[in-house]
This record gives C-alpha cells, sequence and structure tokens, in this order.
C-alpha cells in the first residue's frame, strides 16, 4: 500500500465519515417512511408475505420435505432481502447523488455505505420481528446461538459494502451495471439455498456452492438461527477469506474509479 | 497547468455500442472544461475570477475545492478550503429546515464542526425561528435561500470560494449578509470569488483574472480586466460600458 492508498483507506476509518453516513442512512429512511401510514412496519411485510407463499407451495412441490421449512424461510428471505436491496440499490448510489457530488465535498463512497446501513436496519427490524413471532407461534424454539447472529453479520456487513461501493463506483462509467446487478440477483436467488436446503443438491453442485459468495454469506445466519448450531471454523473461515477477497476488491475499484467518476455523472 | 474535462455520456453510451457491434473507437466523447490553466494564490490575495457564463469560472472553483480532478498538470492546495458554490445543493425537501442544516455541514465535510451552538447561531441568523422545524418543501423559494445562505457562511476557512453568492431576501436580511460575508471576504487569508460581472465584492478585490473558453486570457488592475472583458469579449461599446 503506498502513502497515497494509505490516507485514502483513513478515510474509512474516520468517525464523522460514519457520522455522515449514518445521518444518510436517517434520512433515507424517514424519506422512504416518512408520509405512510405503516411506516417502517411496511419493512415486515415484504419479507412476510415471500415467507407465507414460499412456506405455502414449496412443501406441495418438494421432493423431500424439510423439517420446519417455514422457520427455513423466515430465516432465510430477510437475508436474502438485505442481500438483494444492497447489491441492486448500489448501482443507483452515486447516480442519484450526482448533483449533490459535484458541488459538495464529500466522500462519494458514503452513498453506497449509507444505502447499506439503511437496508441492514430494515434487515435488524424484520428479521428480529419475524422471528420474535416466529418464538411466539411456536414454529421457532429460543436458542442461545440466535445471539451469535450480530457477530457473523459484521463481516456479511464488509462485504456487502465493499460490494456496493465496487458497483457504485462502476455505475457512473457503465451504466448498464445496475440491469446486469438486477438479473444477477434473480439467477443467484436460484443458485442459493434460500427456498430449498443445500442438501437436495446433487454432491458435484454442492461443492460448487462453497463458490457462491451468498452461500458463504447466508450459511451461518440459517446455521444459526435455523439449525441452532455454531458454524464450524471451514465455515467461519470461508466467510473471512470472503471479506478479505471483498474488502480488497471493493478498495481497488474505489481507487481506480474515484478519480473521474464525477465526470461521468 | 491543468487541463481538465467532462464527458458526454449519451455519446459515450453510443461509442460503446459502436465498439461492441463494429469495434469503432470510443475516443472522442471528452468535453474540454479547463486548458493550460496556471493558477496560484498567496496569504492576502483577494481574486476576482470574471468571464462569460460557461468559460470555466466555477470549473476552476471546483478544481480548487477538490471537486473536480485534473487529468494533467499538478493541482497543490494548503489550509481549509471552503466552497460557497450553489448553496443549498442536497437539502432534502421533506427534512425539517434543522436537520437540514445539519445534513449541509456532512455534505461539506465539517461535521465536526456542527454543534448545537452553531445550529442555534444559523437559526437566528436565517430568521426562520420557529419554523426551522417544519419541513423543508413548505419554505419559500427566499427561505430555502436565506437557509443555504446561512448554513454555509458560519465557517472559518483558509481559503474561502465564492461561486456569484449573492444573498437573497428582504432588504434588512439582504444588508446583514453582505456585512457577514464582506467581514469574511476581508478576514479570510485567500478569497476567490467568480462573476460575470463586477458586484460590491469585486471592490475588495486585488487580484483581477479574465477567463475564455476554458483558459486563463488575462491578469491584471480592475480596470484593465474590465475593459478587456467588455470590449473583446463582449464587444460592449464605450458608452455602455460606462453604463454597465
Amino acid at each position: 500500500m503506498n502513502q497515497s492508498s494509505v490516507r485514502q483507506f483513513k478515510v474509512f476509518l474516520n468517525p464523522y465519515y460514519w457520522q455522515t453516513a449514518v445521518l444518510i442512512a436517517k434520512n433515507g429512511l424517514a424519506r422512504l417512511y416518512r408520509n405512510s401510514f405503516l411506516g417502517i412496519l411496511w419493512t415486515l411485510f415484504q419479507p412476510l408475505t415471500m415467507v407465507l407463499v414460499y412456506a405455502t407451495i414449496m412443501p406441495m412441490i418438494m421432493r423431500s420435505p424439510t423439517a420446519n421449512y417455514t422457520l427455513y424461510v423466515i430465516v432465510s428471505f430477510p437475508v436474502w432481502g438485505f442481500f438483494s436491496a444492497c447489491i441492486i440499490g448500489s448501482s443507483q448510489s452515486i447516480l442519484c447523488n450526482g448533483e449533490t457530488l459535484k458541488r459538495c465535498i464529500v466522500s462519494a463512497s458514503v452513498f453506497p455505505i449509507a444505502d447499506v446501513l439503511r437496508h441492514a436496519y430494515t434487515f435488524f427490524v424484520s428479521f428480529t420481528t419475524i422471528y420474535t413471532a416466529a418464538i411466539v407461534l411456536g414454529i421457532a424454539q429460543f436458542d442461545i446461538r440466535i445471539l451469535l447472529v450480530p457477530l457473523y453479520f459484521i463481516p456479511i456487513l464488509m462485504i456487502i459494502g465493499s460490494a456496493a461501493i465496487t458497483i457504485a463506483f462502476i455505475a457512473p462509467y457503465i451504466r448498464d451495471i445496475g440491469e446486469l446487478a438486477s438479473i444477477s440477483m434473480t439467477m443467484l436467488f436460484w443458485m442459493t439455498p434460500i427456498v430449498y436446503q443445500v442438501q437436495m443438491l446433487p454432491p458435484e453442485a454442492q461443492d460448487f456452492m462453497h463458490f457462491n459468495p451468498f452461500f458463504i454469506m447466508i450459511r451461518p445466519i440459517q446455521m444459526l438461527a435455523y439449525g441452532h448450531t455454531v458454524p464450524g471454523l471451514t465455515d467461519t473461515l470461508h466467510l473471512l477469506v470472503l471479506t478479505a477477497i471483498a474488502v480488497i476488491l471493493g478498495f481497488s475499484v474505489y481507487r481506480i474509479c474515484r478519480r473521474n467518476y464525477v465526470y461521468y455523472l | 497547468m491543468f487541463p481538465c474535462g467532462g464527458v458526454d455520456t449519451h455519446a459515450r453510451a453510443a461509442s460503446l455500442r459502436q465498439w461492441f457491434i463494429s469495434r469503432k473507437s470510443i475516443a472522442g466523447v471528452r468535453i474540454p472544461i479547463l486548458q493550460d490553466v496556471t493558477f496560484h494564490a498567496k496569504p492576502g490575495d483577494r481574486i476576482a475570477i470574471i468571464g462569460q457564463n460557461g468559460c470555466g469560472k466555477s470549473s476552476l472553483l471546483k478544481v480548487i475545492s477538490g471537486n473536480y480532478p485534473i487529468h494533467e498538470g499538478k493541482r497543490h492546495v494548503e489550509g481549509a478550503v471552503v466552497p460557497l458554490i450553489e448553496m443549498g445543493a442536497g437539502f432534502e425537501a421533506e427534512m425539517s429546515g434543522r436537520y437540514n442544516i445539519k445534513l449541509s455541514y456532512a455534505y461539506r465535510g465539517k461535521l465536526q464542526a456542527y454543534s448545537k451552538a452553531i445550529e442555534q447561531t444559523i437559526i437566528d441568523f436565517s430568521e426562520l425561528n420557529e419554523k426551522i422545524d417544519l419541513p423543508l418543501k413548505t419554505y419559500s423559494s427566499g427561505m430555502v435561500a436565506r437557509l443555504a445562505f446561512s448554513s454555509a457562511i458560519f465557517q472559518d476557512p483558509d481559503i474561502l470560494l465564492l461561486d456569484e453568492i449573492f444573498a437573497t431576501g428582504d432588504a434588512g436580511y439582504i444588508e446583514k449578509s453582505q456585512e457577514v460575508l464582506r467581514k469574511k471576504v476581508t478576514n479570510v487569508s485567500i478569497a476567490i470569488m467568480v462573476n460575470h460581472a463586477p458586484n460590491e465584492f469585486t471592490d475588495l478585490c486585488n487580484r483581477f483574472i479574465l477567463m475564455n473558453k476554458g483558459r486563463i486570457i488575462n491578469e491584471g488592475s480592475r480596470k484593465e480586466i474590465l475593459s478587456h472583458y467588455y470590449k473583446d469579449i463582449l464587444h460592449i461599446s464605450d458608452q455602455n460600458i460606462v453604463a454597465a
């Protein structure tokens, strides 16, 4: 890392950078729900609807039934919703704030980061509420290991944050990336064990899953909240290696693209 | 020397399509903004940059402030820069005036300077009083301009950049704002202001620069620069210059 890279990396360690990101995230949340009757409660309805639809239909068409399938989708859907919203939304994070970025001195990376924080907040609200409701309704049992979810969510947040920065900074140069991200996420939804379990796949497909970053991220959450087991060393290592790769990739793209992006807005 | 240029994104998209289909060059979509510009300022300088709309004055300020990167040459700035360029950028219509004060500090990368005390000073100066907690969309354009001006002006930079900044509102507010702005320009280490016509603040300047078509074409006394600007660029006759 040369001096310039260190200086650029230090931006992310500045507490005011994070305060700005939180302020913009709050602003985004307020803008979304300020004038709606149900407000933040809307964040529950989308995952809840998906859970209801899949929990009703999928057991009918699956060859081998999954034990407590409703809980499986209760755990998987909000996490996938978070991934999907962050990845697809990040393509617009910088483009939508172009006029502000042309006139103000603020790091452009703060906008995708703020969007990720906003989606993380709505994820925690919806996940906690739906999971608590599942415990009350007897669908899930409280297990102490569920409290490890926030710990495993930290590397996930770093991976998704890095991916969001990568996509947001490429978007001014290649406007099609938003559509590409949207199509990719639709494909990846079916390529990741969200509505089916990885054990249902043929062995060779299961091996392939270890190269699917979304599987690497969602697996620890599924293990803690559905399987009530602590992820093993291998799963944790996979997650940490993926975090390192994502952060390096994200920072590299940021370094290359940050210089001239403003002219492409 | 810092040439800087924008990009025609529509032409570029067409060029990318051409490149994919027929492998034609994707070059030639860059729009030159600044060319062959050599500019320096030292403490005590009060610089007025004059030129027509689109001549590159604002872009030069944005290069100095760091908004626009340069493709060639060097940019070296020492000290805290406060650009007052198109104030009110990033304001959120749905949010309160109070919230927008904080947001404007965040967007200028000055959140560390924000405090409840400075917030109150801004509210008092803008004379918005109890309306400060109403959503910005309920403000009149004059109220928004007052909030934008007040949010921007209470900062202590080493280098102050002013892009055709004028206070708006009623006569009392304009007088008060101009007084504050005049003090800022006088007390700051370096002030650089751009205008397409001289105004009351250019009287405070000790350096005058004329820009045209992205280049600095002359530097000299106020009289010399304005004469060059009016005669050779705006093609205004001597009689009309007196009126202007």
